[in-house]
């Protein structure tokens, strides 16, 4: 009988998870758009391989893995400050924790129309300030090689406090008798952070990390409203242009095709990082 | 309404906790469950209440085979060792609520509860919550509520080792009148021999998941079944003679005697209790416990014996009576 | 460190409300104002802007409503579903829940906006779409993995003895989960609900494949439509007071329930 309360739940997961992969797996090898009056016809593994010739797919998939590595390393740095100043006991910690949890709250659309206004030339409060110590107009969002750069910074900003919290949640599972037995005995305090606190912080890290890859990796609504995937493609992210494949080009069978191969990458690349993560556990009880 | 266990074993995974267990517990009897840790005298008392299952053997309350019954419809009321108080509920609804489902209506649930709650002094606390009251309050509360569940069978899982001592001595005789009072079999787990004699009419010695013996503290006192028995009843522990030819002979420190003829021995530390003082002696055959009133002069050396009777005897190897 | 600590404090507030404040700062701008921004002029302040937003067609607090809707409907949705198989998943053995918890996290850890095509193709076919209510039932499912695990761990941490003594004072189940866990699980349910609530209030692409008509759209959508126009043209002043206005039931959910925000993110931490 209690199991039955089970069943609701598990049948809506399983159906919201297994079953638009193996619609997606099934639509990849069939042909779907407007060609075809929007009737699924198989084509015999064509989408795939227009896909491995697909010179946009790929430097959309360069694009995304670039975006979602540097987001994540800098956000994790700043996450671990944050966390670390957050630990602490002193007036008005809620107050501020409250506030440093904004950025995440609101919606990425919201404020994504905010960073086009703040990076935008020549009226945004960066090139304003550039023009003020006398740079040349940065053309932030319609410069190729940068816009880049603008949009990992909306998403550091938006998703460090995520990050952040997890890292409180571990920070304080640390007992302070480890940090008062170090100091007397002659530890010094930076030393303590990298003997005692990030060891300790290590299922932490990783847990923010994978959560946060996941994440980035499907980077679409931050790209979306604040560049389009612009300039030149520059910023475009394997969700948008599978996105773009439906929706603009009403091609579903490719569309589906991007997507089981970008949620296969995002596999490959988990994997890869917790094999690494193993070894280098190994490693370094190898070491000791 | 009596209770009785038939040829009772649970196990977990290939570990018998308990096995082979009879017990018959008649009408307004109380009996103790009585055993050091993991015994098994916990997991009986869940097997009774339903919480758990056997997996071999029969239940019967009442006459009635409740063995594979819900512990929702099994009438039981029984105090749980840390009371199991609901702690967002106050007093009054934590006794109410199982009338209230059991569809007793509004006016119905507030006369019993505002009796129960007189029995057991608790009226100026109907509206706090639990965490708000000490031990020994909690403790009636819980009681409050197995009485109103006008149960067939009471469950105490070790009832008073929450309190302390002083607390312990208070409600014990509190605790008797109230259970003893009904036509219940009441069972009363416990670690504690002293609350086990005070409080039940027989005692259930339990060891390894089977009770070595059952009878009345008395029995159990003067005529032990097994070296376990002896050892576990009668607080200073019986003395235990090296074994000689197989057999170990006991003799507890309140039946040795001072006399002329007796073995030598010297005394190596007194302890004094009040109106008895408790001797450490070392004799010839062996260290030996030794009570007796506290105004007796104990010199050094002395020589002790001990009347035969109230020997015991047991096998070496097999730890029974012989 | 620790002696810079009121510096960093600055610097943390500072990162976290710059953006935000700036965006206010523009939406009460007049249109000179944003073009020249340090230069003199006689109306630099104006609630033009706010005043175009609020009545424009359909009226922005329309947007609002229809994200408290779909909100107030997931959450709704995730716990009716999540609850009893939290308190089921709480009473098989171990081993069983290791791996419904492994998967679990899996799921949580999905880049859901892959679902969008499939989602939208059964919107499509079971002619959902413009439903406010059937948009509940994806974002349900989406947080119900989260939600589950995060009401598994409250019931965990629940004393087994106050239900088996609600058992014997003749609860069953349905009476022991109304009368007594739910209650006790109070505060982890408020940290799930706010968590989904806020989940669905901030999605964006599979709103915007299922709800296209104008008057029930959510507020992201709402706001990416306005931010669709060329990125050339400048009514930036407007667009400023839509993510204030847009932001503003954030920060007020935000500040009011902060504390069940961080906590459920703990205790997902924590248990994970």
């Amino acid at each position: 009988m209690i199991q039955l309360l089970l069943f609701p739940a598990t049948l809506l997961i399983a159906l919201i998870f297994g079953l638009p992969l193996v619609r997606y797996t099934w639509l990849s090898f069939h042909a779907d758009s407007v060609l075809t009056g929007l009737v699924a016809i198989p084509n015999h593994g064509a989408n795939w391989l227009r896909l491995l010739h697909d010179e946009r797919f790929w430097q959309d998939t360069y694009q995304t893995a670039r975006f979602a590595t540097v987001s994540v390393s800098l956000e994790l740095l700043l996450a671990i400050a944050i966390a670390l100043l957050l630990d602490q006991r002193w007036r008005g910690r809620g107050v501020v924790r409250a506030i440093s949890l904004l950025p995440w709250a609101l919606p990425t659309t919201v404020m994504a129309l905010g960073w086009r206004w703040i990076f935008n030339t020549p009226y945004g409060p960066i090139e304003q300030f550039a023009e003020l110590i006398g740079l040349q107009p940065l053309n932030i969002l319609s410069n190729p090689n940068i816009t880049w750069i603008a949009t990992v910074f909306g998403d550091v900003w938006k998703t460090t406090p995520f990050a952040a919290l997890i890292l409180l949640a571990g920070l304080q599972t640390i007992p302070n008798d480890l940090y008062e037995a170090f100091y007397l005995e002659g530890g010094h305090p930076r030393a303590a952070l990298f003997q005692i606190t990030l060891p300790l912080l290590q299922p932490y890290l990783l847990l923010s990390l994978l959560f946060r890859l996941a994440q980035a990796f499907g980077v679409f609504d931050l790209i979306q409203v604040m560049t389009g995937g612009g300039p030149a493609g520059s910023t475009e992210s394997l969700a948008l242009y599978a996105y773009l494949n439906a929706m603009r080009f009403l091609d579903f069978g490719y569309s589906a095709t991007v997507m089981i191969s970008g949620f296969l990458l995002l596999v490959i690349a988990c994997l890869l990082i917790w094999l690494i993560i193993q070894q280098a556990r190994h490693w370094r009880e190898a070491v000791k | 309404m009596n209770l009785v266990l038939q040829n009772i074993g649970r196990r977990f995974g290939s570990n018998w906790i308990v096995r082979h267990l009879d017990l018959e517990v008649s009408e307004g009897e109380c009996l103790a469950l009585l055993g050091p840790s993991g015994c098994g005298k916990s997991t009986t008392l869940r097997l009774i209440a339903g919480l758990d299952q056997p997996n071999e053997g029969s239940i019967y309350i009442a006459g009635k085979d409740v063995t594979r019954v819900s512990p929702v419809d099994r009438r039981i009321g029984m105090v749980f060792q840390s009371y199991a108080l609901f702690p967002h509920l106050t007093v009054f609804a934590n006794l109410a609520l199982g009338l209230q489902v059991r569809g007793i209506g509004a006016s119905d649930r507030k006369q019993r509860v505002a009796s129960v709650l007189a029995l057991m002094q608790l009226e100026d606390l109907a509206d706090r919550h639990p965490a708000e009251l000490s031990g020994g309050q909690r403790q009636r509360v819980a009681l409050a509520r197995a009485l109103l569940r006008d149960p067939l069978v009471y469950l105490l899982d070790e009832p008073m080792s929450n309190l302390d001592a002083q607390l312990r001595e208070d409600l014990r005789p509190q605790l008797r009148h109230l259970i003893l009072k009904g036509s219940q079999p009441v069972i009363y787990v416990t670690h504690d021999q002293h609350e086990a004699m005070a409080m039940a009419h027989r005692i259930a010695v339990m060891r390894d998941g089977k009770i070595e013996q059952i009878g009345t503290p008395q029995e159990l006192y003067h005529n032990p079944s097994s070296l376990f028995v002896a050892s576990f009843i009668g607080r200073p522990q019986i003395n235990l003679l090296p074994a000689e030819s197989g057999i170990i002979k006991a003799i507890r420190p309140e039946h040795l005697q001072l006399s002329s003829e007796g073995i030598p021995c010297r005394l190596i530390y007194r302890e004094w209790l009040g109106t008895s003082q408790l001797l450490m002696i070392e004799s010839n055959r062996g260290p030996l416990r030794m009570l007796c009133a506290s105004e007796i002069k104990i010199p050094e050396t002395i020589r002790l014996k001990w009347s035969p009777e109230k020997e015991h005897q047991f096998d070496a190897s097999t730890g029974e009576r012989c | 460190m620790m002696r810079h600590r009121n510096l960093l404090i600055t610097v943390l507030l500072l990162w976290s409300l710059a953006p935000l404040l700036w965006q206010v700062y523009t939406s009460f701008s007049t249109h000179e104002a944003l073009l020249q921004p340090l230069g003199e002029h006689n109306h630099r302040w104006t609630l033009d802007n706010y005043r175009q937003v609020l009545t424009a067609n359909p009226p922005f607090w329309r947007y609002l409503f229809n994200s408290v809707i779909v909100g107030i409907g997931s959450t709704g949705l995730t716990l009716l579903l999540a609850i009893p198989a939290a308190y089921s998943l709480s009473k098989v053995s171990q081993n069983v829940a290791r791996t419904a918890k492994f998967l679990l996290f899996g799921a949580a850890l999905f880049p859901y906006v892959l679902l969008f095509l499939a989602l939208l193709e059964l919107a499509r076919s079971l002619n959902l779409g413009n439903n406010l209510l059937a948009l509940s039932f994806p974002y349900a499912a989406l947080s119900m993995p989260l939600a589950v695990l995060l009401l598994l761990s409250a019931f965990r941490d629940l004393p087994s003895e106050l239900e088996e003594a609600a058992r014997l004072e003749g609860l069953g189940l349905w009476q022991r989960l109304r009368w007594i866990l739910i209650p006790l699980i109070g505060p982890a349910t408020a940290s799930t609900a706010i968590l989904v609530f806020l989940f669905s209030w901030n999605e964006y692409p599979i709103a915007m494949t299922w709800i296209s008509r104008a008057d029930l759209l959510t507020l992201p959508v709402a706001i990416a439509r306005i931010a669709g126009s060329s990125v050339y043209s400048i009514p930036y002043g407007a667009y400023a007071a839509a993510t204030v206005l847009g932001a503003l039931p954030l920060l007020l959910l935000v500040l009011i329930f902060q504390r069940q925000i961080v906590s459920g993110l703990t205790q997902g931490a924590i248990k994970g």
